[in-house]
């Protein structure tokens, strides 16, 4: 949460993410070129590129493996969320590790003064009619200008400017950029390079990623299902004491959003599920220091009225709740953001 | 994330991984033998076979002593 703008806002947390992820790359691409140059050592300055090119090319597969694995296994399992925490910053970086791989391309092709190959390569339309030989290099630089886009645009500046929903959305493009990259390397590496771990590297991060997003995906859906309405439209809760005590039940409203009903000792609450930063999902936090606390990244909301305790500004919509028969119900239409709502209950 | 954010995940993922799958598996299956591999693989294997032409060699050294030996100013006239 910010009041002014700030480039990073750094913590402590955010710092040691970072050196973690600053120094597992380092010891990769140490390790990947100091073993590869053991093992066969370069004739000459191109051979050294080309180490290069496959320690920091598969450096950024395996970053990009694992970013694209962080949120469905948060979904699946709470204790990654601390993972999920700082991912922007492991996406910057990932875009960095594969721009060195594309520029150490072009620095392959200029050693050996080569370059009207390459570009002869990625123009020789009559190739991208075949798919062993197609350019797979091109399907490379798409990925690339993908992860540019996301990293350009990972800022809450951005996402402040384009909204929540369309920032979302654009950074789905992730997932076709990770299908680039696989193919681009099966179509690449995997055609030169024989060993048959390539493939099975390849194909087993693949399915690993592809499996945990289906899966994440499937049990999500029945939290989509609209929960089943009573008198009035109102929504059953359950009693008071069904609620778990600083946290939340989570309600569907036919056809439209999750609805959080938190309870804070004898007093209850609704509010969208949605966090207004980047619409994690709020039922899912707890009531930190008598304010609900996203899971993804602790913007904090009062329960009261849904808005950001001062100095903060965020608002949340918020929906009538009732204490009907022992039981709370929320009405699934939304109030106006900031409209207090919270009730008090008897246990 | 949104119900229409969801709702595209839960489409997205498995046509991605049903497509990718499909060319990771092509890929694999229509790549090229390389010609250099293939020979060196010839050479390993002729090398590690056993050597089956030594009793040949050793059947025709006995053939051979036997021969009459007007028989080897007959094969080795065209010599002189």
């Amino acid at each position: 949460m910010s009041v002014g703008y700030r480039a990073v806002q750094w913590n402590r947390r955010k710092v040691i993410y970072d050196l973690v992820l600053l120094a597992g790359v380092a010891l990769y691409i140490a390790g990947f070129m100091g073993i590869s140059a053991w093992r066969k050592p370069p004739a000459g300055w191109p051979d050294w590129i080309n180490l290069r090119i496959d320690a920091f090319g598969s450096c950024a597969f395996i970053m990009l493996t694992v970013i694209l694995s962080i949120g469905p296994l948060a979904r699946l399992d709470p204790r990654f969320l601390p993972l999920l925490y700082n991912r922007r910053h492991f996406g910057v970086l990932t875009f960095f590790v594969a721009a060195v791989h594309g520029w150490s391309v072009v620095e392959w092709f200029l050693a050996l003064d080569a370059l009207p190959n390459l570009a002869n390569e990625l123009t020789n339309t009559a190739a991208y009619g075949k798919f062993i030989g197609f350019p797979y290099k091109a399907l490379g630089i798409a990925a690339l200008t993908v992860l540019l886009l996301l990293a350009a645009t990972s800022h809450d500046f951005w996402l402040a400017f384009l909204t929540p929903p369309v920032w979302k959305g654009l950074h789905m493009l992730l997932y076709l950029a990770y299908g680039l990259v696989v193919i681009h390397v099966a179509l690449g590496a995997m055609q030169q390079n024989r060993h048959p771990l390539v493939p099975l590297l390849l194909g087993g991060a693949f399915v690993w990623v592809a499996g945990l997003h289906v899966v994440a995906g499937w049990r999500e859906r029945r939290g989509d299902r609209a929960s089943a309405a009573g008198q009035g439209g109102w929504i059953p809760v359950g009693p008071p004491s069904a609620i778990p005590d600083k946290a939340a039940r989570i309600v569907t409203a036919p056809g439209g959003e999750r609805i959080a009903v938190f309870r804070d000792g004898a007093k209850v609450g609704a509010l969208t599920n949605l966090c207004a930063h980047q619409n994690g999902p709020l039922g899912e936090g707890r009531i930190i220091d008598g304010c609900i606390t996203c899971p993804w990244h602790g913007f904090q909301y009062r329960l009261e009225d849904g808005r950001a305790p001062p100095p903060f500004t965020e608002v949340l919509a918020t929906y009538p709740v009732r204490l009907r028969d022992g039981i709370v119900e929320v009405d699934p239409r939304p109030l106006p953001p900031g409209t207090p709502a919270a009730i008090d209950v008897i246990l | 994330m949104r119900r229409a954010h969801r709702t595209v995940h839960r489409a997205l993922w498995p046509v991605l991984a049903v497509l990718v799958m499909i060319g990771l598996a092509a890929a694999l299956w229509l790549r090229p033998k390389p010609v250099i591999s293939d020979q060196e693989s010839v050479i390993r294997k002729v090398a590690s076979e056993p050597r089956h032409w030594e009793p040949v060699i050793w059947e025709q050294k006995s053939v051979i002593r036997r021969l009459p030996s007007d028989y080897w100013s007959l094969i080795t006239d065209h010599w002189s």
